[in-house]
């Protein structure tokens, strides 16, 4: 019996661009394109989708409950569990940024950061030696700043429309971020004959996009 | 009161923990039949003794506390290092080889590093200390893969690696040793695209570039030796190719052919590890189950440089990927109620020593409703119930 292949996609665009992805190497995805409450889909090609929150692909990966993932960076680096990152798959593409008012100094002694990310946010200012402290939001982190609850944010940065439509700016670029593919460790061994060609062969159609 | 636990640590008991002690007598005994020697090493230790050397750990991720003389105190982190640190003064007048072996719990800070869910585990483990041969590498591989059959895994896989393969390639490039370290951890976690960036920036292109993003995915069965082979000349790597040849050679003949592969990509985060190391695995559990392999620089820091190789493996990983397979906990149960009823008290004992000497559980009950009793003995598994009988002592 050929081994089933577990994909954990993060839930909204990134499913979507994903889904495209592997539809342009065969994978047939075509029953999460309907419109569904199921959580769980399987194919005739031996593959299962889970529609998952962002921050939970790691953890269903890490578990082997998901032999494939896909999600951005910015979750894998706020994440931050043994995965093997095996695949930059260019879409979901955007930076990570510091943002605040134009007038803001980042040398200012006790910043207050709000963020989405704050295990990076932490890493980040503790590596340049500053202390902070994190304000964790789960969403509109820019509001932050405008409303007095911060003096900067930790964020996601596209193309900025949202920041300069709130007055605020980008005030340094901390590393740009896309979507990974990522696998569990023990999976890419047990499931070779299954993955590794998968892979591969995503490898291959990227190499070719992108020429 | 509301008698909750602290997070990430739970209680056993039941059907989970005689599975659990089933377990371990296993793996204590198989252990023994190598001819290795427990030790128990202290279970609250110094921090420093955890924070030097090649062995260093992460401090954020020991749970520590103080001495009254105010000096740092961790709980066990590990068993390695404490038994390195036996080896070099305990065990100082003892000629190697050392075999050692270990089964108890460890402790992780969970809030810090990487994502565990535990505080409190229980490890067990071997240390062949004093061999370099091949031959003992292959024979504690062997041990795990053995421990992970006894265990009652039906299908477990060892796969190999070689640091000093991946160290030659590094020296060849001619890298510094920050971006050595960078790099070992990207190996490890097979970020190819974080690895040539590094790389690149590091002055690294063309063949030789082309060379290391292959190692990454340099894992299959034995003709990744040839692959790697091809890979360098350098006397290092090499020599590196040559020793897990001979080792997964050994392993062969030891009719283990079919459950271990290569990957040339598993280097092991922690620095201590010198050569040939290891990683078990089964296919129902996300998570690998043991781990370990060659040390061979970590005793010299402790005053008595000698060779060594080992694994530790999570009992609590093992657990679970047996239950994954579908093992089934086994209630606690008795053999025998035993009704003392109207009896004299010394036949009562008398007699209740006699069938505990024959081995049998028995559990003793004061009632006298033989209904009540025979639905105690119907939950406690036992099979007979004994009555006493009236009469002289």
């Amino acid at each position: 019996m050929e081994q089933t292949v577990t994909f954990a996609l993060a839930k909204g665009r990134l499913a979507e661009e994903a889904i495209e992805l592997l539809e342009r190497r065969q994978v047939d995805c075509s029953c999460l394109r309907e419109k569904s409450r199921r959580l769980v889909f399987e194919t005739e090609q031996g593959y299962r989708f889970m529609l998952v929150k962002p921050s939970d692909v790691p953890t269903y990966v890490d578990h082997g409950v998901a032999d494939i993932g896909i999600v951005g960076k910015d979750t894998l680096m706020e994440e931050n569990r043994p995965l093997y990152e095996m695949l930059d798959l260019g879409f979901g593409a955007c930076r990570i940024c510091v943002a605040g008012r134009p007038e803001t100094s980042l040398q200012d002694s006790h910043l207050r950061v709000a963020t989405k990310y704050p295990r990076i946010a932490s890493e980040v200012f503790a590596q340049r030696g500053s202390t902070i402290e994190i304000i964790r939001l789960n969403g509109s982190v820019e509001l932050g700043p405008l409303v007095g609850l911060s003096d900067v944010i930790l964020d996601i940065v596209e193309s900025g429309a949202t920041l300069r439509a709130n007055g605020l700016c980008v005030l340094e670029e901390i590393c740009p971020v896309s979507a990974r593919l990522v696998v569990n460790r023990v999976s890419l061994k047990t499931k070779a004959a299954r993955i590794r060609p998968l892979v591969e062969g995503l490898r291959e159609l990227l190499k070719e996009e992108r020429a | 009161m509301r008698f909750l636990l602290p997070d990430f640590v739970s209680d056993a008991l039941g059907g989970e923990l005689c599975l659990k002690r089933a377990l371990e007598k296993e793996l204590r005994e198989e252990f023994s039949l190598w001819g290795f020697d427990e030790v128990l090493p202290a279970g609250l230790d110094f921090y420093d003794n955890f924070a030097f050397g090649s062995g260093a750990r992460d401090q954020r991720d020991m749970l520590k506390s103080f001495d009254s003389q105010g000096r740092i105190l961790v709980m066990r982190p590990e068993f390695t290092a404490p038994l390195a640190r036996l080896a070099a003064t305990r065990l100082r007048e003892q000629e190697p080889p050392l075999r050692l072996c270990y089964l108890g719990s460890a402790y992780e800070n969970p809030g810090a590093g990487s994502a565990q869910r535990r505080a409190e585990f229980t490890q067990g483990g071997v240390e062949l200390m004093g061999e370099s041969d091949p031959r003992a590498d292959a024979e504690v591989m062997l041990l795990a893969l053995r421990c992970l059959q006894k265990a009652g895994l039906k299908d477990s896989l060892l796969e190999l690696g070689q640091v000093e393969f991946f160290m030659g390639l590094m020296e060849e490039a001619g890298l510094s040793d920050g971006a050595i370290q960078s790099l070992r951890s990207l190996t490890e976690q097979k970020n190819t695209l974080a690895m040539e960036l590094l790389l690149r920036e590091e002055g690294v292109s063309g063949e030789a570039l082309r060379r290391l993003m292959e190692l990454p995915m340099l894992f299959g069965g034995g003709e990744v030796l040839a692959a790697a082979r091809a890979m360098s000349r350098h006397p290092r790597c090499v020599r590196a190719i040559d020793n897990l040849e001979r080792v997964y050679e050994l392993l062969c003949q030891g009719g283990a052919e079919n459950r271990v592969s290569i990957d040339l990509g598993l280097v092991h985060g922690l620095g201590y590890y010198t050569g040939v190391v290891f990683r078990g695995m089964t296919a129902s559990f996300g998570q690998p189950l043991l781990s370990g392999g060659r040390y061979d620089t970590l005793l010299a820091e402790y005053g008595r440089p000698m060779p060594a190789t080992g694994f530790a493996l999570g009992v609590e990983h093992l657990l679970s990927a047996l239950r994954a397979q579908g093992a089934q906990a086994q209630e606690p149960a008795v053999d025998l109620l035993y009704l003392p009823l109207d009896e004299p008290v010394s036949v009562t004992w008398r007699e209740t020593e006699a069938l505990r000497s024959q081995g049998l559980r028995v559990e003793l009950c004061y009632e006298r409703d033989l209904e009540k009793a025979a639905r105690r003995a119907k939950q406690r598994g036992a099979e007979r119930i004994v009555l006493g009988r009236k009469g002289e002592a």
